[in-house]
């Protein structure tokens, strides 16, 4: 610590940070030498409360620590508890479910282009987002009956069935969703000022990205070509073809681009599984009800959700709860050894920094759970 | 694909390092490795030079009731093997929970393992920055997740004078 740097405290309730969630920055000027998270905000416990309650209960509480993306979170804990009991879910539950994933990936890349828009002062930016976004929360609202968290993935299939207009309904959100993303591909990402604040800044090389530990679009936005859906296919995903788009430099507008890109891509798996569900709208067998007990063994579930690879590992010792839950989140990587190695390797003001944090779109509550 | 790396994992990873290399009862597809705390850090130099350069997690069960052990689960992927998982885990006594840091080997271990310090008490030799992180500031009991802190009983006693829905336990 020199004479001539001095320590400041950003966040919780700075305009740049990144949700609940404060960095002790370390300034030399206007340089940024050394950024360390202070998590903490909203810590409940989860893997605790979680030990507490039963299997099917524990749908409740598996998405709640991330308000983006809690369909991914939640599909992990329910993937994790069939795999520990043992059960394959009906195909019908199986196309719907990644219907519902996927929706959530779209839903949680528009709240992050909210930030992101906000972020570089991008004013049109956020308002666009949040009207596609809530075109989907409709959606979902008429699908499962919630808005934001759903628990409509349960242990042994969905909870109830889909309505008769499914398709017609899915495809109307789609339409107006991929509208808007296209303007907001316009008007965002072919903007002067955007490229001239995000090209060349917070570069993150594939050699770091991997021994870092990054995760989803940060890894692929440094030109990783890794995704859980690929590498360990669950539900439906082994049956839809998608490509994985990737970031060339590695830089902070590569890491837009790569979520830009992943929203057309999960637009386009939607639209092959609904041919698939269309053709069960029929089938009544959507669940299956497990027992309240569950046999003593282990269970995992692994998911790519929308901020990268997600695992649930369940031990149980054969109880009506869990004996334990860990709960590995994506964003620890992204708060804490990338940001931290982008202000050690190159010069980063602190005008930058809100950029270069929200590019790497964390989310701070699933660091604290 | 599985089965190759299990063969590859048994024949250049030397004998007196691991107890047992075996597929996980859970999935087929995760490689597990059982080992002795003491080679830990053997082992994950070994995995790193191996391609398994991708740190994903460490995770820690309290068997408090049934041998008073800390199993601790390290979580390494290799994204050139197409994401296979390999799970090294092994046993340390409760009572005197020491094991080696991995944090110069894997960077983000370094998290990874103040987050298991605070939440088990699980103490990582050689680490230097062991330290409440998450809990700063808004806990001073006993490490939470522990088996033996009962959360329910502590918000009653705490917040409730002891009593649930007014009425004496």
């Amino acid at each position: 610590m020199g004479l001539k740097t001095v320590e400041i405290f950003l966040g919780p309730q700075h305009p740049g940070a990144p949700g609940n969630v404060a960095f002790k920055l370390t300034l030399d000027g206007e340089r940024v030498v050394d950024a360390e998270v202070v998590p903490g905000y909203l810590h409940r416990g989860f893997e605790k409360l979680m030990e507490y309650r039963w299997w099917e209960v524990n749908v409740v509480m598996a998405p709640r620590f991330c308000v983006e993306d809690p369909d991914n979170f939640e599909l992990a804990y329910v993937l994790a508890v069939e795999n520990l009991y043992g059960i394959e879910v009906p195909e019908k539950a199986k196309y719907v479910r990644t219907i519902i994933a996927e929706m959530s990936r779209i839903q949680s890349h528009l709240f992050w282009l909210l930030f992101m828009g906000a972020a570089v002062g991008a004013r049109y930016i956020p308002s666009w987002a949040m009207a596609a976004r809530e075109e989907i929360l409709k959606w979902y609202d008429y699908i499962t009956g919630h808005r934001i968290y759903h628990h409509y993935l349960v242990p042994g299939g969905i909870r109830w069935n889909i309505p008769r207009d499914f398709r017609e309904r899915t495809l109307k959100v789609l339409k107006f969703v991929n509208k808007i993303v296209d303007d907001i591909k316009k008007a965002l990402y072919e903007n002067k000022i955007f490229i001239a604040r995000t090209r060349g800044i917070g570069i993150l090389k594939p050699q770091d990205a991997i021994r870092l530990s990054a995760t989803g679009p940060v890894l692929r936005g440094s030109g990783v070509r890794y995704d859980v859906r690929k590498v360990d296919p669950y539900e439906a995903y082994d049956e839809v073809e998608f490509n994985i788009p990737v970031g060339e430099y590695g830089d902070t507008y590569d890491r837009c681009l790569v979520r830009l890109k992943e929203i057309y891509e999960s637009m386009n798996i939607i639209r092959q599984l609904l041919d698939k569900v269309e053709k069960l709208i029929d089938d009544k067998h959507y669940r299956y009800k497990i027992p309240l007990v569950a046999p003593p063994g282990e269970g995992i579930g692994r998911v790519e959700s929308a901020r990268g690879e997600y695992i649930v590992h369940i031990t149980s010792t054969g109880g009506q709860t869990p004996y334990r839950i860990r709960l590995r989140t994506p964003s620890m990587p992204h708060l804490t050894t990338v940001i931290k190695h982008i202000v050690k390797n190159e010069e980063v003001t602190i005008a930058d920094f809100p950029i270069i944090v929200k590019s790497l779109d964390p989310c701070a509550p699933d660091l604290d759970r | 694909m599985t089965n190759n790396v299990l063969e590859e994992l048994k024949a250049s990873i030397p004998k007196e390092l691991v107890e047992e290399i075996r597929l996980s009862k859970a999935k087929s597809n995760i490689v597990e490795i059982v080992i002795k705390p003491e080679n830990l850090r053997k082992i994950a130099l070994h995995l790193r030079n191996l391609g398994f350069n991708y740190f994903i997690g460490i995770e820690t069960i309290d068997w408090w009731k049934k041998d008073n052990t800390f199993e601790l689960i390290y979580m390494f992927s290799s994204i050139e093997r197409n994401g296979q998982l390999v799970f090294v885990r092994f046993k340390i006594p409760r009572d005197n929970p020491v094991v080696d840091s991995i944090h110069d080997i894997f960077p983000l271990a370094y998290y990874q393992e103040i987050e298991n310090y605070e939440f088990f008490g699980v103490v990582f030799r050689n680490h230097g920055g062991l330290r409440k992180w998450i809990l700063e500031g808004n806990w001073d009991g006993p490490p939470p997740l522990r088996k033996d802190f009962d959360s329910r009983k502590w918000v009653l006693e705490k917040y409730y004078g002891g009593k649930r829905y007014e009425r004496p336990i």
